[in-house]
């Protein structure tokens, strides 16, 4: 009988994700260019600057150079190249195939993620050597500089699985043009940031000095800010092919409410700033809030079952932590509530914090009572979402245009749009309405887009109580 | 035991239309059951429902007695599927190809090495080991297909449209592996366009048009044709005056006649005891008989009857 070769070029605990995208990616001719390119830009960079060695500012612009090139490839390149991951399986019925194996969904999702975030790390320690021959042109803060270098390979892993989460989805505008818009305006970001005259590196290098408290805290809060981000928009691609009876809503809630309670009682605990802590808090809010409100409704029995056993307290828990954006806007809910009283309770929050606060809920909430009302039926939720999210800020922006150039700026119409969540920040800056007003106004909006948000879940609530009584009755 | 397959009430709606529509079929162990159907018939989509990849609107589907839904890991761990169209990788080869699925499975060291080896043996893919996966040709491509949708040694195979596109030589080839893999007692579910195939291979076949179940039963009843109107059809030829067949049968009342043919004619008849009694009535009212012989009607006339049948809107009483 004939036999054949057996291959062990990866270890069988890899992720076989992890093993097969290496195996395609590494003989795939965008790594190897990028790969080259960047060996071959560091080494003729490096000559030009050696040959001007006795200028003072070498080291410096040597670094600028490293750290240009660097960021571009995994800034820019690298996490563009996830664009297609999950599409290209889904296209070619691959994900189907995928599926059917004992990868979970988070395992496929994961091992597209992780195998670009590895040739980014190949290119990362490719860069190493340029930077200790650096080393010898002086001036030189190695622990800075390498900070710098791993909180770039942070953002570089954060903007993958930004890449990676949104490739699950159909449309066009979103999984391409929009990483692509992004990646534009990194790049020139990037152009700024390191060539820039206005900003010396000692400058580039300040936050990563860790040299005070608040400073380390601050990385700190990066790194973390970094991690959660990243599991957040690699969830979101998870959730988008997982089957109907797993359920990744439970956990990302349960994860993401811990995170916030615990992380707006240490900030009152060690008297952040409330402004500081409101941005942090709503910043944790916001990705789990946007998935949670774009979910599937549909409710398998395996889900259901471990609530039900529990009884009243395990079913009333459900009506929270139950996969769909009905639970899920009553889990927004719960998270407004929890920072109200938080800010109220730790920072005697001012009306001010409480109406940006507000604004905040009613701009998470707007988006999903529009897509009740106006595209009940539509598959692509999440994209509606986004596209009645951006909306909001083209209505606010087309009445600034309208108010600054019809009637010489004399218009003012502005407070005739303060249902559109977004006006606020207009409308605060202005003197058109008082505080207390104000204030008003951004609960009205929350009551109103929540009603309206409550109101059409109402049949999603009767699938959710006839799933628990089929799961009761199994039990 | 319960039946490998099990759809009861089985929906899948996409929005208005109605892809499946409470459709309720078995399929017993170690069984091949052939599913046939139009395009858009509602094959692809019930299929996608058995291998976990899609969720009825309403109704109950399982597998080895496992509920599709409620438990798709535990479904998945029984089942083969082999999709009509997949896309290769590029940049891997066959063996790598399969390596990966065997790893993704859960196997490791040896033992993958092993299923790889036994799979690639039974679908003949060892002398394409080093072919890079994409660069195969559509044959090849299925056999590997086949091979990795074995990897894990699966209880049931679905294969949707398995023959599509290949040409006789890889069909056969086809065909003979999934007959040892019918002989080896898996339960296989088989769609396929060539219904003479089909009824070679399997047990059983299952009518679907419009999201119906048309016809469940074997490729026999079929071709007899009992389930679309009943009766047998026989070809007539006779020395002299073909158009004596016809003025015969007219006046003989266990016949039809239903078309002229060179020397002859087509007649149906109710059973075959029948047919010998119209052939001794022939023989006795002087005509001198040279051929009566019994039609076997292929599949795809029968699948074309029964269409016709199912599709012809029942007759309105005529107005007064």
């Amino acid at each position: 009988m004939p036999s054949i070769n057996h291959i062990s070029d990866f270890p069988d605990k890899l992720n076989p994700m992890l093993v097969k995208e290496l195996r395609q990616g590494l003989r795939g001719i965008s790594f190897v260019v990028l790969f080259i390119a960047i060996q071959a830009f560091l080494c003729f960079i490096l000559l030009i600057t050696a040959a001007v060695a006795s200028h003072e500012n070498a080291g410096h612009l040597l670094s600028r150079i490293i750290f240009f090139f660097y960021s571009l490839a995994v800034l820019v390149v690298q996490p563009l190249r996830g664009i297609g991951a999950l599409q290209t399986e889904i296209k070619n019925n691959n994900i189907d195939l995928l599926c059917l194996t004992r990868l979970s969904a988070w395992r496929i999702t994961f091992g597209k993620w992780i195998s670009i975030v590895s040739q980014s790390a190949l290119i990362l320690t490719a860069i190493i050597p340029y930077l200790i021959l650096r080393y010898f042109f002086g001036n030189m803060q190695i622990f800075s500089e390498i900070l710098l270098m791993l909180s770039i390979f942070l953002l570089s892993a954060l903007f993958t699985a930004g890449t990676v989460g949104f490739s699950v989805l159909k449309s066009v505008i979103i999984r391409v043009l929009l990483p692509i818009i992004a990646a534009f305006f990194v790049f020139i970001s990037i152009g700024n940031l390191f060539f820039d005259s206005r900003h010396t590196f000692q400058n580039l290098l300040r936050p990563v000095t860790l040299d005070s408290l608040s400073t380390t805290l601050t990385f700190l809060g990066f790194i973390i800010a970094c991690v959660y981000a990243t599991w957040m928009l690699l969830d979101l691609g998870t959730s988008l092919i997982a089957p109907l009876s797993e359920n990744r809503a439970t956990r990302r809630r349960i994860i993401s409410l811990g995170l916030i309670t615990i992380s707006l009682l240490a900030f009152a605990v060690a008297k952040v700033d409330m402004e500081v802590s409101l941005a942090l808090s709503l910043a944790f809010c916001i990705p789990v809030s946007v998935i949670s409100l774009t979910e599937n409704t549909n409710l398998t029995q395996p889900i259901v079952a471990p609530f039900t056993r529990k009884g009243i307290i395990g079913s009333a828990a459900g009506r929270a932590l139950y996969p769909g954006w009905a639970t899920g806007l009553v889990f927004v809910l719960l998270l407004y509530g929890l920072i109200q009283g938080l800010m109220h309770f730790s920072y005697r929050a001012n009306a001010e914090a409480i109406t940006l606060l507000n604004s905040a809920f009613a701009f998470l909430l707007f988006p999903l009572a529009l897509t009740r009302l106006f595209v009940k039926k539509h598959d692509n939720r999440f994209g509606m979402y986004l596209l009645f999210t951006c909306t909001q800020f083209l209505i606010v922006l087309i009445v600034i245009a309208a108010e600054e150039f019809i009637d010489g700026g004399k218009l003012q119409i502005m407070q005739c749009f303060f249902w559109v969540p977004t006006s606020i920040i207009h409308l605060g800056g202005s003197s058109r309405f008082s505080e207390t007003a104000l204030l008003n106004v951004s609960y009205i909006n929350v009551i109103l887009y929540a009603s309206i948000a409550l109101t059409s879940s109402l049949p999603v609530w009767k699938h959710i109580r006839d799933v628990e009584r089929l799961s009761t009755n199994e039990q | 035991m319960s039946p490998a397959i099990v759809a009861n009430n089985l929906y899948r709606y996409f929005g208005t239309l109605k892809a499946v529509d409470g459709i309720s079929f078995e399929v017993p162990h170690g069984s091949v059951c052939g599913f046939v159907g139009a395009n858009g018939a509602g094959k692809t989509t019930t299929m996608r429902v058995l291998a976990t990849l899609d969720y009825p609107t309403m109704g109950q589907v399982e597998i080895c007695g496992i509920n599709v839904v409620n438990f798709p890991a535990k479904v998945r761990s029984l089942i083969g599927w082999m999709p009509d169209y997949f896309g290769n990788y590029e940049h891997m080869t066959v063996l790598e190809y399969l390596d990966f699925y065997a790893r993704a499975l859960g196997y490791a060291g040896k033992e993958r090495q092993m299923r790889v080896q036994e799979v690639m043996e039974f679908a003949d893919l060892i002398p394409l080991a080093d072919r890079l996966s994409n660069k195969l040709s559509k044959g090849m491509t299925q056999r590997l297909c086949l091979g990795r949708s074995l990897i894990h040694d699966p209880q049931v195979l679905i294969m949707d449209e398995p023959a599509a596109g290949l040409d006789p030589k890889a069909r056969v080839e086809l065909k003979h592996l999934i007959r040892i893999l019918a002989e080896e007692g898996k339960t296989i579910f088989i769609s396929s366009h060539i219904l003479s195939e089909l009824g070679e291979m399997c047990d059983s076949l299952l009518f679907i048009n419009n999201g119906h179940i048309v016809h469940h039963g074997d490729a026999e009843s079929l071709k007899q044709g009992t389930e679309t109107g009943g009766g047998y059809f026989f070809d007539v030829q006779i020395l002299g005056d073909a158009q004596s067949v016809s003025n015969w049968v007219v006046t003989n009342p266990y016949a039809e006649f239903i078309e002229n043919r060179k020397n002859g004619g087509r007649i149906r008849v109710e059973s075959t005891e029948t047919a010998a009694r119209v052939l001794a009535s022939m023989v006795k009212d002087g005509l001198q008989v040279i051929e009566f012989h019994k039609e076997q009607r292929n599949l795809e006339d029968a699948f074309i009857d029964m269409l016709d049948k199912v599709n012809t809107p029942p007759s309105m009483p005529k107005q007064p």
